[in-house]
């Protein structure tokens, strides 16, 4: 039992809240400047996380806000812990202010009022709150930091973090809400190419985790090496993904291949049915869940991927019981027990590996040897089955890599190796002179 | 401390907890021994950052729980998914 750890510690510790890890939590996030209430983000009372104030003196507690269908991303508080604002990223960042009245609160309204269309983060405050570094960043552009001068109102330019990215010359990401086969919503960003024209060739990109992670607007080097190339990148928040809500979440688990797998196809056919790609004209590509995802894509929908690139992933969920790090902890048993299930002729059924007979599109296969996470053996137990079946593939495996490549040299050899295999299989559109 | 070796580091995160105003020269951390195969109980340590001297504040009372201070720097609260109760999501209050 839970108070068994209590006992253990004897430290005056007492539990005072727990929620089994499917009905969701409240994660004290701050004092208010009385030293006893706090603030709270709950997803058990409501389905998407709420903010309140909570005394726990008297057990009393005061909702402050709650957004229509996304998670509270971070608050903004001044130094006494007074709630000056809530960030929020709906489809794009959003800030909400609380609290416009104070110093602080009308500052940053200056700065979030002056960096309209840019996800801005207030790094540090000085004592007398007179200066502050933030951070600006959009689709395009990777962080600009500035000290901003409050009395003044002025923004003195810091440093940019990759100078060498021009955001004039990358291409900007549009989100839209899609509603797939049984009515659900799902959230996707689209990246177009600066270069050609509709239909593009494009390339559907699943993040990985997949369980409360999502995909968001903001720069992403691999979106921008494939747009700079002439394809679309179109990325989807299936549902399992993280951020909209306790029950999109937990809709995720257990529905590998099942649910997740149809709402990446329906967000594929949308870009065909919407002439923004056409079939024959997309290939798949993910790391690590994306990995899975992408194989999965392209086993069970073999008319509608044209190629797969999967990199560091798990194609063997048997496989994924018993190796790699996730196995190695009880946290990570209890997470895998909620994830996937533990019903073998299922998990046989919803493993790609064992459905590689329906594959028809190139394959890329690509994997880190020092992968902890999502160990080699599953990359190598895919080219066993290819192998068997007599099946081409292209392999590219690095020895010092782990779950994702990261060395220079690599990543080079990686991106180059990617477009390479694209070109072959998906030719994108000659650059406009 | 268990693990921490003697007069070094072995694998230890930490992240600030409380720059503590009224003490300009001590900082209160969170700290965790990733050697730990299920994840440490994470410790909070006062810590003199100019002589990088540490004293031990206090322990969560679970594995990989955050902890959270008030505005004078005491710890109040430790929030966590314990995976020694199947993940669910725990906070305890820290009474004294």
């Amino acid at each position: 039992m839970p108070l068994r750890s209590t006992k253990k510690t004897g430290e005056g510790w007492e539990l005072v809240s727990s929620f089994p890890s499917t009905e969701g939590s409240i994660l004290p996030v701050g004092f208010k400047p009385d030293n006893e209430s706090i603030y709270i983000i709950d997803n058990a009372q409501f389905d998407v996380e709420t903010l309140f104030e909570l005394n726990p003196k008297t057990g009393e507690r005061k909702e402050i806000y709650k957004h229509p269908t996304v998670d509270i991303s971070s608050l903004e508080m001044d130094k006494n812990g007074n709630l000056v604002g809530i960030y929020l990223e709906p489809d794009y960042p959003l800030y909400v202010p609380i609290d416009t009245a104070s110093a602080f609160g009308q500052s940053l309204d200056h700065i979030h009022n002056t960096f309209k269309g840019y996800r801005v983060n207030v790094s540090s405050v000085s004592k007398d709150g007179a200066l502050m570094t933030l951070s600006v960043e959009s689709d395009v552009s990777l962080k600009i930091f500035f000290l901003y001068q409050t009395q003044t109102k002025q923004f003195v330019h810091l440093a940019d973090i990759f100078p060498a990215v021009k955001a004039q010359d990358m291409a900007p990401m549009t989100h839209y809400t899609l509603t797939v086969r049984d009515g659900t919503s799902v959230p996707v960003y689209l990246t177009l190419p600066k270069q050609g024209q509709k239909p593009y060739p494009l390339v559907v990109l699943p993040h990985g985790g997949p369980h409360g992670v999502r995909d968001y607007w903001q720069f992403d080097a691999y979106v921008q090496m494939l747009a700079s190339r002439g394809y679309g990148v179109l990325q989807v928040n299936f549902r399992g993904s993280g951020g909209y809500g306790r029950d999109f979440l937990y809709s995720g688990y257990q529905r590998w291949g099942l649910e997740m797998q149809d709402d990446v196809t329906d967000a594929t056919l949308w870009a065909i049915a919407e002439g923004i790609t056409e079939r024959d004209s997309v290939c798949i590509f993910g790391g690590s869940y994306g990995g899975y995802a992408s194989l999965m894509g392209a086993v069970k929908e073999p008319d509608l991927y044209a190629c797969a690139i999967v990199y560091v992933g798990v194609y063997d969920l048997e496989m994924m019981l018993e190796e790699g790090d996730i196995p190695f902890t009880q946290a990570g048993r209890n997470y895998l027990d909620q994830a996937l299930g533990d019903d073998r002729v299922d998990l046989y059924q919803r493993s790609p590996i064992n459905h590689l007979e329906k594959l028809t599109a190139p394959l890329l296969i690509v994997h880190g040897a020092l992968d902890q996470h999502v160990p080699l053996m599953q990359a190598e137990a895919l080219r066993e089955r290819m192998d068997a079946l007599n099946k081409p593939y292209e392999w590219l495996v690095k020895p010092n890599e782990g779950h994702g490549f990261y060395n220079k040299d690599n990543k080079i050899e990686l991106f180059s190796t990617m477009l390479t295999f694209l070109e072959n299989n998906l030719p994108s559109q000659p650059a406009a002179e | 401390m268990g693990q921490r070796k003697q007069g070094g580091r072995s694998v230890n995160g930490a992240s600030i907890l409380s720059t503590l105003p009224e003490e300009p020269k001590k900082i209160l951390i969170a700290a965790n021994n990733f050697a730990e195969r299920e994840g440490s109980y994470t410790e909070a340590i006062l810590l003199d950052i100019y002589n990088g001297r540490e004293r031990r504040v206090t322990r969560a009372p679970a594995r990989n729980a955050q902890l959270i201070a008030d505005h004078s720097g005491t710890i109040r609260y430790a929030f966590s998914n314990n995976p020694e109760n199947d993940n669910a999501s725990e906070i305890h209050q820290k009474n004294g």
